[in-house]
């Protein structure tokens, strides 16, 4: 009887296993983030670079939240907002991430839209699963909700004396949108056809987080977690730091 | 929900045994694991659990003809009652061997996924080879010789083909079968667990003690905390599981004075010192503490954590940049708790403590009636 139970749950298992069949209406978008520094591939740890106030410093930790993603399509202008949109990007092992957005609907979209960090609604609650799982090093405590980017490192102050470089940026004023208007100049729209991918390719430049619009300076500013100089930063990876630089 | 999937998927591949007796029909097992426990729980996917085969492994683990001398087994270091430790700064092996780590506490271990103090071993299979041949441990030659040992005996052989098919023991099955019954050590009986789950509200001075445990001080913003969290994560309290971000240098030695730690592992200087953050679970009963057990009590935890940080150059940056007061150029690093919040943070970790697991039959000694 029990091998009967388990034929049966091999039948079940095995035909959920096997490959959906790409419906005619269906695509998938990938969104590859790649991470510099400047004009350098990120490297943790051993890498020595020089922020915009010409202060040295290396990296352990870079971090952030991706979070409800959504697409325009050009020709109706309706948006498709993927469901459960929380991504967790970070660079422990390569310096690629990616993600992959399934079963899009087909069609041409002029218009790609991200945020970083964890919208107010979700930011209040530390109860939940996957990429925001409180157990990823991202949760502050249980009052406060979530660091949406969290880059942790050394300031090198001299050659003989070094400080932590912490930047922990959450809060709700910090939750950034960031809207890529897609058709224009050297970027294509995104075009989704039916069993087909697409990727995006994201460059993320943690020396922008350092810079402009806002100059940061470590020696003021080595440790960012909860002061007002947050919005600042907040500023920094909301201008600049993410760029798309190709669709294919 | 996957681990029934590689229990079922091991199920499809087994070999039909037709014309032979005994029947080898083993008996699919499946955890359940409460929400609130971080997402990654993993299980090789050639080693599923069965019943067969964690009762097999719960026998090895409490087997003393898997040391040289037959003098102990991997309970005589990893005692329930101490939530799988010994109690000892360092762990007694056959000939009074005695490695230089202290024993680290069994549970929750499907999450690991580099074991030991210095993240060596990448999985609970490949990890029990170390103490079973380590001279100052188990001391056996190599696994083989356990294996020739227990191939001779009544009881073992029937076991194993109920386990894996054959009675025709070998060095891999006996190693899977001690994961299997490892990995079914499940402590989420504490007052943290029960507070999780909406069953126990805890005292003012517990409340006050997560808290802290769980926030980074910013004397700026008059934020106060016990600066734990960072490394301890969530309602898991262990490091993080990604890559080797689970492990820190938590500011016990100077650079000249300081263990490798995880960099004798990796061969990267910027892994000196660094050590796994474990779990804190049952913490207040798997004293002494630290990699090298060199603290005795909580109280000497804590003192360490608050005033007793030593610099060197792989410090971990949250300890380095964590006070309660305003942090002075070139002054040590202090967390300047008060008493009474070392008393809470206390209060918290003792709400740690499974007195369940600890008492647990399933997880006890088979051959004590």
């Amino acid at each position: 009887m029990k091998n009967l139970a388990v034929y049966l749950a091999c039948i079940l298992i095995l035909s959920a296993c096997k490959e959906d069949e790409q419906t005619a209406d269906d695509a998938t978008l990938k969104l590859s983030f790649s991470h510099v520094v400047g004009e350098e591939p990120l490297q943790l740890n051993t890498a020595r670079y020089v922020n915009a106030a010409g202060e040295a410093y290396s990296l352990s930790k870079v971090r952030y939240y991706i979070s409800n993603i959504r697409l325009r399509n050009t020709t109706t202008g309706e948006v498709y907002i993927e469901p459960e949109s929380y991504h967790l990007v970070g660079t422990e092992s390569s310096d690629v991430f990616e993600i992959s957005l399934e079963k899009l609907p087909i069609g041409t979209y002029n218009q790609l839209e991200f945020a970083i960090g964890v919208d107010n609604s979700t930011n209040t609650s530390t109860d939940r699963v996957g990429a925001l799982d409180p157990s990823n090093d991202m949760a502050w405590n249980w009052n406060t909700g979530y660091k949406f980017l969290s880059v942790e490192g050394t300031y090198f102050v001299t050659e003989e004396e070094s400080e932590g470089l912490i930047y922990h940026i959450g809060g709700d004023p910090n939750y950034r949108k960031l809207t890529y208007t897609l058709g224009q100049e050297n970027l294509p729209e995104v075009v989704l056809s039916a069993g087909n991918e697409t990727q995006v390719s994201v460059r993320v430049d943690v020396a922008e987080l350092f810079d402009a619009p806002n100059l940061v300076s470590f020696q003021e500013h080595a440790v960012v977690m909860f002061d007002p100089f947050s919005e600042k930063v907040a500023d920094n990876y909301a201008s600049g730091m993410f760029t798309i630089d190709r669709i294919k | 929900m996957p681990l029934l999937m590689l229990g079922l998927y091991a199920a499809c591949n087994e070999e039909k045994d037709i014309d032979k007796e005994p029947v080898y029909d083993p008996t699919p097992y499946t955890l359940s694991l409460p929400w609130y426990f971080p997402d990654g729980a993993t299980v090789p996917s050639d080693n599923s659990f069965t019943e067969e085969g964690i009762a097999l492994g719960r026998m090895l683990f409490y087997e003393k003809q898997l040391s040289a001398d037959k003098s102990i087994s991997c309970a005589s270091c990893h005692q329930q009652e101490k939530a799988f430790t010994d109690g000892r700064q360092f762990p007694l092996g056959i000939n009074g061997g005695q490695v230089n780590k202290n024993t680290m506490s069994l549970h929750n271990l499907l999450w690991v996924n580099r074991l030991n103090w210095d993240g060596r071993d990448t999985s609970l299979e490949a990890q029990a080879v170390g103490p079973l041949t380590n001279p100052l441990e188990m001391g056996l030659e190599d696994v083989n010789e356990a294996v020739l040992r227990l191939q001779a005996t009544e009881i073992y052989p029937p076991q194993f083909f109920a386990a894996f098919g054959s009675d025709s023991i070998t060095a891999e099955n006996l190693l899977k079968a001690l994961a299997q019954f490892e990995r079914t050590l499940i402590s989420n009986q504490s007052k943290l667990d029960k507070y999780w789950r909406d069953e126990y509200e805890p005292t003012d001075l517990e409340r006050k003690g997560m808290d802290l445990f769980y926030t980074h001080p910013e004397a700026s913003q008059g934020i106060k905390g016990g600066n734990c969290g960072d490394c301890h994560l969530g309602p898991f309290t262990g490091g993080a599981t990604d890559a080797f971000n689970g492990f820190h240098n938590n500011g016990l030695d100077q650079d000249n004075d300081m263990e490798e730690g995880l960099a004798a592992h990796t061969g990267n200087d910027f892994d000196k010192g660094k050590f796994r953050a474990p779990s804190l679970r049952n913490i207040a009963l798997t004293a002494p503490y630290m990699h090298d057990g060199r603290f005795n009590t909580l109280e000497e935890v804590l003192a360490h954590y608050d005033e007793h940080i030593q610099m060197s150059a792989t410090l971990d940056p949250l300890i380095q940049e964590a006070s309660n007061a305003p942090i002075q150029s070139g002054e040590p690093i202090r967390l300047h708790l008060l008493p009474e919040e070392k008393e809470a943070i206390l209060a918290f970790l003792h709400m740690l403590t499974d007195s369940t697991f600890i008492e647990d039959e399933r997880f006890s000694n088979p051959f004590t009636p």
